[in-house]
């Protein structure tokens, strides 16, 4: 069964009486190339317009994202003074746990680091066991 | 299909891609045709097989970038004709798909030799419907259409060997029903 078979006219010729032929007249033809062109004229019109390469692409992209980009980063260069404080204001990073852990506090915050309950996630920082 | 055939397609379907409405109305006059002949035969009914066929060509241009040129066109492009016109005749309430016969006795025909042809559509008529629709198919686009075991098998999704298997089949079942008026008319 590997050869092709050959055509049953006689057959095709009975099958095309029962169920018509396919040949498209001509001006079926020409209402269905009309019908398709038609609505094709849309897609057509975008394939023109979609850009040819991935650089393209990316072009496309870059020219809309720098304008947001530069005035985001103006915004935030603008607000970020209002909320900066000079380095001295800034709390000590140690904490009095720490020091006293360490053996560096004064005997009055040993105290104030023990009753503080804040304080216990920096005994690790210091050198102790963490919780 | 030659290699300048190749090139020629592949620089029309290049021209298509780019959005060029002359290269898409060539593509479609060139293959309307048998984009036709499939859906036809698949709907059974010419104003369905229009709609279908103009779905294709669309379908075409949504997915042509997805298309490998290093292949041949027309497989392609038959397959989406096959799975659009399956899918249609399956969605679609469809009216009945008694096909038009295009041989209603001829004026000049004896009466006699119209008998013939008569029951010759309803000896037929009554053995394509004892196939499966699958066999049904095979032998439209086979001896009505001309496509070869491979081009039907590729459309189908099957191997040519078991296109061949299927038209033997249907065949001898439909020379089974049309062989007892063979000997009273022969066209």
């Amino acid at each position: 069964m590997n050869v092709e078979p050959e055509r049953d006219l006689h057959l095709a010729a009975a099958l095309r009486r029962l169920e018509g032929g396919s040949l498209l007249t001509e001006v079926e033809e020409i209402r269905i190339q009309d019908a398709i062109r038609i609505r094709a004229r849309e897609a057509l019109a975008r394939r023109r317009r979609v850009p040819r390469t991935l650089m393209d692409a990316i072009g496309e992209w870059w020219k809309a994202a720098l304008p947001v980009a530069a005035a985001a980063a103006l915004a935030l260069a603008l607000v970020q003074p209002w909320h900066a404080r000079p380095a001295s204001q800034e709390p000590s990073a140690r904490s009095g746990l720490a020091l006293v852990v360490a053996g560096e506090a004064a005997e009055g915050d040993v105290v104030r680091a023990i009753v503080n309950p804040t304080d216990d996630i920096w005994v690790g920082e210091a050198g102790g066991n963490g919780p | 299909m030659g290699d300048e055939d190749q090139a020629g397609e592949a620089l029309l379907l290049a021209r298509v891609r780019a959005g060029e409405a002359a290269a898409f109305d060539e593509l479609v006059r060139l293959h309307l045709g048998r984009v036709f002949a499939i859906t036809y035969r698949v709907l059974g009914q010419r104003e369905d097989a229009e709609d279908v066929t103009q779905e294709v060509f669309l379908a075409v241009l949504e997915k042509i970038d997805s298309y490998d040129p290093a292949r041949p066109f027309a497989p392609w492009l038959h397959r989406i004709a096959m799975n659009r016109a399956i899918n249609a005749r399956q969605s679609r309430a469809l009216r009945h798909t008694e096909a038009v016969p295009d041989s209603t006795p001829a004026l000049g025909d004896e009466p006699d030799v119209a008998a013939a042809k008569a029951e010759e559509r309803e000896r037929l008529a009554r053995a394509m419907l004892e196939l499966t629709e699958r066999q049904q198919l095979i032998v439209r686009l086979f001896d009505l259409e001309g496509f070869t075991s491979v081009e039907i098998g590729s459309m189908l999704g099957m191997s040519d060997g078991t296109v061949r298997w299927h038209l033997h089949q249907a065949r001898e079942r439909l020379r089974r029903a049309l062989a007892p008026i063979e000997k009273e008319w022969k066209p």
